[in-house]
C-alpha cells in the first residue's frame, strides 16, 4: 500500500485485490495509517485496484464511519470501470463522493 | 454439455483461484471483459459466502464449484455442506447480515444479483447450500 501527503489530503492508493482474502491485512494496514493523523481529508485511489468484493466494500464503509466521527471527508479516486460497477450497486456513492482528481 | 468441476477447501485463498479458474473457462465463448468481471466478482462472493457463513472459517471443509457451458451461457453452481440458510427469504433480498460485527454488510447477495442473469438458491439448514447462477455470454 502507497500512501501520500499532499497539502493535507491523504491519498492511500489500494492497488490489487480488494477481497475478503485480504480484507483482514488491509483493514490492519489502513487503520495504522488513519491512526497517525495529520490530513484534513482522505482519498481512496483505486487507479491500481484489480478487484473488489462485497468484503472490500465493508471496509470502506468502516473506514468512512471512522473518518466521519472524526469530521474528516473521504472520497473515492479514480477507480476502474470493473470496480465503479460493483461500488455503484453497493449504494456506496450515496455516501462517498467520487473524484478523478485530488481536491 | 461441456462442463467443469472444482473442488477446493474452504480457505479464502481459494477465491481468487476459483474465480479465475472459472473466468478462464468462460473466455473459451469469447465474452466481453465486462461479463467476465462480473462473473468472477459473482463467483468469489458465493464462494467466500460458504467460507464465512457456512463453514464458519473450517479450512478443512470443501466446496464444489461446477461450471457448464452451453451454447450462449455460463451456469455455475456452488455447493457447500455447510449450516444452510435457515430463512432465504429473510437472508438473501439484501442488506441482512449475520455477521455486522466483522464489517459485513449483506451486499453480497445484491450483488449477485445484479451481475447475474439468474440466481438460484437451494438450501437446507445443517445440510448445507447450492447457489447456481446462470450468465448470457453473448
Ligand atoms: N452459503 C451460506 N450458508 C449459510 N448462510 C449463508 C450462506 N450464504 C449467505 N448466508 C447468509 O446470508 C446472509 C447474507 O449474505 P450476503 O452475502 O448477502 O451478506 P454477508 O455475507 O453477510 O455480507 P457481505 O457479503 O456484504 O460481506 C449472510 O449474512 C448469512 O447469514
Ligand atoms: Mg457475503
Amino acid at each position: 500500500m502507497k500512501f501520500e501527503l499532499i497539502r493535507g489530503s491523504l491519498i492511500i492508493r489500494l492497488a490489487g485485490d480488494l477481497d475478503h482474502a485480504r480484507a483482514g491485512l488491509w483493514r490492519k494496514t489502513l487503520d495504522k495509517v488513519l491512526s497517525l493523523g495529520g490530513f484534513e481529508r482522505v482519498f481512496f485511489d483505486f487507479s491500481k485496484t484489480t478487484f473488489i468484493d462485497s468484503t472490500g466494500v465493508g471496509l470502506i464503509l468502516g473506514r468512512y464511519k471512522l473518518l466521519k466521527s472524526l469530521n474528516k471527508p473521504l472520497f473515492i479516486l479514480s477507480p476502474p470501470d470493473s470496480v465503479d460497477k460493483v461500488l455503484k450497486v453497493s449504494g456506496i456513492y450515496t455516501i462517498i463522493n467520487k473524484v478523478n482528481e485530488v481536491i | 454439455m461441456d462442463q467443469i468441476t472444482l473442488i477446493v477447501k474452504a480457505i479464502p485463498e481459494n477465491e481468487s483461484f476459483v474465480r479465475s479458474t472459472i473466468a478462464a473457462y468462460a473466455v473459451r465463448k469469447n465474452p466481453d471483459i465486462q461479463i467476465i468481471n462480473d462473473i468472477k466478482t459473482a463467483v468469489s462472493e458465493a464462494v467466500t459466502n460458504s467460507i464465512v457463513h457456512a463453514y464458519n472459517d473450517d479450512k478443512e471443509k470443501e466446496i464444489h464449484i461446477n461450471a457448464r457451458l452451453s451454447d450462449d451461457s455460463l451456469i455455475i453452481s456452488v455447493i457447500d455442506f455447510g449450516i444452510g440458510i435457515a430463512d432465504i427469504e429473510k437472508m438473501t433480498s439484501g442488506l441482512f447480515t449475520s455477521k455486522p460485527e466483522l464489517e459485513h454488510s449483506g451486499l453480497g447477495f445484491t450483488i449477485m444479483r445484479a451481475f447475474m442473469d439468474e440466481l438460484e438458491i437451494a438450501s437446507d439448514e445443517n445440510v448445507g447450500t447450492t447457489i447456481t447462477m446462470t450468465k448470457r455470454l453473448i
